[in-house]
């Protein structure tokens, strides 16, 4: 009698067993929270410049799902989706809302909410442990997390192919299709571009310092009705854009140096903080331009980390009358650690913007932001996320702020607040 | 301003203020780090400790309840123990009895060093019935509150309350002989550029060595009312076992094939995985095919009982199966039962 119960709990246990391999995979981001500056709500400036900490006055999320659909010698099949959700955060409602203000012909959205990702991914197809994809993508992004600054990522609806082994390092290939609606297009009626990117990553070098290599083409396939209608379209050229970058692990972090040449429409990407995802394609012909960056995170000692930015950018001739743009900024992190949970944060930056006209005009523009935050976190590294903070920052940039009583642009601002942070 | 400027003074001082209290939260609090990062105090102290017991029947047991939930440190307060691997410090713990079946988490943070546990299970008269190693444990990922740990899951059967048989004892160590092995971890900026989806920049996974001291945390959760089940053991009968006035067998976990069971128990061993019951199969063959013609009338009455069950909801085909197996079996009534069965439902 007893025996008969033995094959049906163990039939239960192989459902059981066989329906949890295909388990969702829940990965995730968040940021929000709340604060005030001497003249109404928060104030920022722009944060890849500067660093965000204490600069950001938004409510950002995404929540990405991903699954395993099959898994057969070897081969698996993936579906990867993301949804993004972004808004001001200052209300409780925050939905899909339109605000149309009629006397200015002006809409705002209460939130906007974005399908990211939407991808399908088979792994090993071909034998090589290689994945290939298709789909909307986050294509291989480069950040520098301190300051939310992408300098490299070709991500959009696309396909290709990932972790190809070649020699020491891995290629990886893609086309994305990356369409340009502003500066002269239209969202109504905008340019096709189609970006292909090249990389082969992981070129050992010497002890802890490797290379990666890229190259950009993006190529602007205009209809014959829009060449026909518009010089704006028919002139727009192609573009390359190459990058390369050095890593170096070091002091129980790393540190990388990246040089990023481009031209035509790629032009505007160094001058703007540009990452390659749109390309300027109404960049007067024979535009160019060049980026360097320093940037890395390292420990000193027990308590202390250390994360920095350094970057220099230049667009030529990007439009009549334009000699160049120049784009510096220069940003410092450093954490000191009280114990396991807890932590102070100190963040300076500084930027300096310069538009040099043909004729020898031109201006200059200088941002400056100092916080100092207290942080409480899961964990002691720099990594270590969910994080609270309370900050308080002060900014500073001429006539870069809400007017007074007496309308006159203000030159600096204070901002305090508290925010969260997680990812999982 | 101003007004900003003192709030913000008193929330840095209130929160300076919170944090101990926060530190509490969150593993590893600060009384156990020492426990979780001194490896070579922990190395030598294991090397002049001296065992504290003969065998396991004469180790400190501590009383766990079903509903667990709690930080269990391993450290120089813990006692030593001679195991077949070696020596090691130990937690000791007798489980709940009167339960449903219980899932076990145990799960082993990861600091400078990390304890990699074994766990010894035993029946009520200290037979080891299984050890959970490796095999089972493995490195889990740090996600949001969760450190970075070696974890596991297992299921104690408690299918039958009062069997002898039951696992009762759960002794947690670390094999001595393979204190010198490591386990390479993920970065955590590696964890947060797949968050992010963005590119890993290239930081060193740690690699970590094994420690005879630890922090761990125990999880116990009755199962009774859910159907997960992990690693589960299930203990085999010779035959019932009547809960009211238990039979202690002389020889606990070996699968003895009476030919009534023998059927039913060779299906049930295969995929439970069982590795204390092997089935020789001779035995299994010779059950299958020959009636022996003897039965217990408790199951040869269940057979019945289900014959008749099967005619008089119609499935005849159902019936005669199960006769013919109740005959093989070593039944004598099943083939009249199934004939009367059909005749009553006729009328």
């Amino acid at each position: 009698m007893t025996a008969k119960w033995l094959p049906i709990s163990a039939a239960v246990i192989m459902a059981l067993g066989s329906a949890s391999a295909s388990a969702v995979d829940f990965h995730g981001y968040f940021r929000s929270g709340v604060g005030v500056s001497d003249n109404g709500d928060m104030q920022t400036l722009s944060k890849q410049k500067v660093g965000r900490l204490g600069n950001e006055a938004d409510t950002y999320s995404e929540i990405q799902l991903t699954q395993e659909v099959y898994n057969k010698g070897g081969k698996t099949f993936t579906v990867d989706s993301m949804f993004a959700m972004a808004s001001n955060g200052s209300n409780d409602w925050e939905g899909t809302n339109t605000n149309v203000n009629y006397a200015d012909e002006k809409t705002t959205n209460d939130a906007t909410f974005a399908l990211r990702q939407f991808n399908a991914q088979a792994k090993n197809l071909f034998g090589g442990d290689e994945v290939v994809w298709v789909g909307k993508k986050y294509n291989q992004r480069h950040d520098i997390h301190i300051t939310d600054f992408y300098y490299w990522n070709i991500s959009g609806a696309g396909a290709g192919v990932e972790a190809i082994k070649a020699g020491p390092g891995q290629m990886s290939f893609a086309w994305v299709r990356n369409d340009r609606n502003s500066d002269g297009f239209t969202v109504e009626n905008p340019v096709n571009i189609n970006t292909l990117d090249a990389r082969y990553a992981g070129i050992p070098l010497w002890a802890d310092g490797t290379l990666e290599l890229g190259a950009d083409y993006a190529i602007v396939n205009a209809t014959d009705g829009q060449e026909a209608a518009s010089a704006l379209y028919k002139d727009a050229k192609n573009g390359v854009m190459l990058t390369a970058e050095l890593t170096q692990g070091l002091m129980g972090g790393f540190n990388k140096t990246v040089l990023q040449y481009g031209t035509e429409g790629y032009s505007k990407n160094f001058a703007f903080q540009g990452d390659g995802s749109w390309y300027g394609a109404e960049a007067k012909d024979g535009a160019d331009g060049y980026r360097i960056i320093n940037h890395g995170a390292i420990s000193m000692g027990d308590s202390w980390d250390l994360s920095h930015q350094v970057a220099y950018g230049v667009g030529n001739e990007m439009w009549g009358g334009n000699d160049n743009w120049e784009t510096f900024s220069v940003v410092v992190r450093p954490v000191y650690k009280w114990n396991d949970t807890m932590k102070t944060i100190f963040e300076a930056g500084y930027s300096n913007d310069k538009n040099n006209n043909a004729d020898g005009t031109g201006s200059s523009t200088d941002n400056q932001k100092y916080t100092i935050a207290q942080a409480w976190a899961a964990g002691k590294g720099f990594w270590a996320r969910p994080e609270l903070r309370v900050f308080a920052s002060y900014l500073k940039a001429d006539g870069s702020f809400r007017p007074d009583s007496a309308g006159v642009n203000q030159d600096d601002a204070y901002n305090f607040g508290v925010q969260a942070e997680a990812w999982w | 301003m101003k007004v900003t400027r003192v709030t913000f003074a008193l929330c840095i001082a209130l929160s300076m203020a919170a944090c101990s209290s926060i530190d509490g939260l969150v593993a590893p609090s600060s009384e156990n780090k020492a426990a979780l990062n001194n490896r070579d105090s922990a190395i030598d102290s294991l090397s002049r400790a001296s065992s504290c017991c003969q065998d396991y029947s004469t180790l400190p047991y501590a009383t766990v309840n079903a509903g667990e939930d709690k930080w269990l440190p391993i450290d120089e307060n813990s006692p030593v123990f001679n195991f077949s691997e070696g020596k090691s410090y130990f937690a000791a713990f007798k489980l709940p009895q009167n339960s449903g079946d219980l899932r076990i988490t145990i799960a082993a943070e990861i600091g400078k060093a990390l304890f990699f546990p074994s766990i010894v299970l035993m029946d009520s008269q200290f037979k080891v019935t299984r050890v959970i190693d490796s095999k089972v444990f493995s490195y889990k990922e740090a996600q949001l509150m969760a450190g970075n740990r070696i974890e596991g899951v297992f299921t104690i059967d408690r299918t039958y309350v009062g069997n002898p048989n039951n696992e009762t004892y759960m002794v947690i160590y670390t094999p001595e002989n393979k204190l010198s092995e490591t386990t390479t971890i993920l970065s955590e900026a590696k964890l947060m550029a797949r968050a992010t989806a963005v590119v890993d920049p290239g930081l060193k996974d740690p690699v970590i060595p094994r420690s005879p001291w630890g922090l761990l945390k125990l999880q116990i959760e009755d199962l009774s009312g859910d159907s997960g089940k992990d690693n589960t053991y299930k203990p085999a009968y010779q035959d019932a076992v009547n809960a009211n006035t238990p039979k202690v067998d002389p020889t606990p976990n070996k699968l003895v094939i009476a030919p009534a069971a023998a059927t039913a128990a060779v299906v049930a061993t295969a995929p439970a995985a069982n590795q204390a019951a092997a089935v020789p199969a001779a035995s299994v063959a010779a059950a299958t095919t020959v009636a022996t013609g003897t039965m217990l009338a408790e199951t040869e009455a269940m057979y019945n009982q289900l014959i008749q069950k099967a005619v008089s909801s119609g499935d005849i085909e159902k019936a005669m199966a199960l006769a013919s197996e109740a005959e093989r079996a070593g039944s004598g009534s099943a083939k009249q039962t199934l004939v009367n069965a059909i005749k009553n439902s006729q009328k």
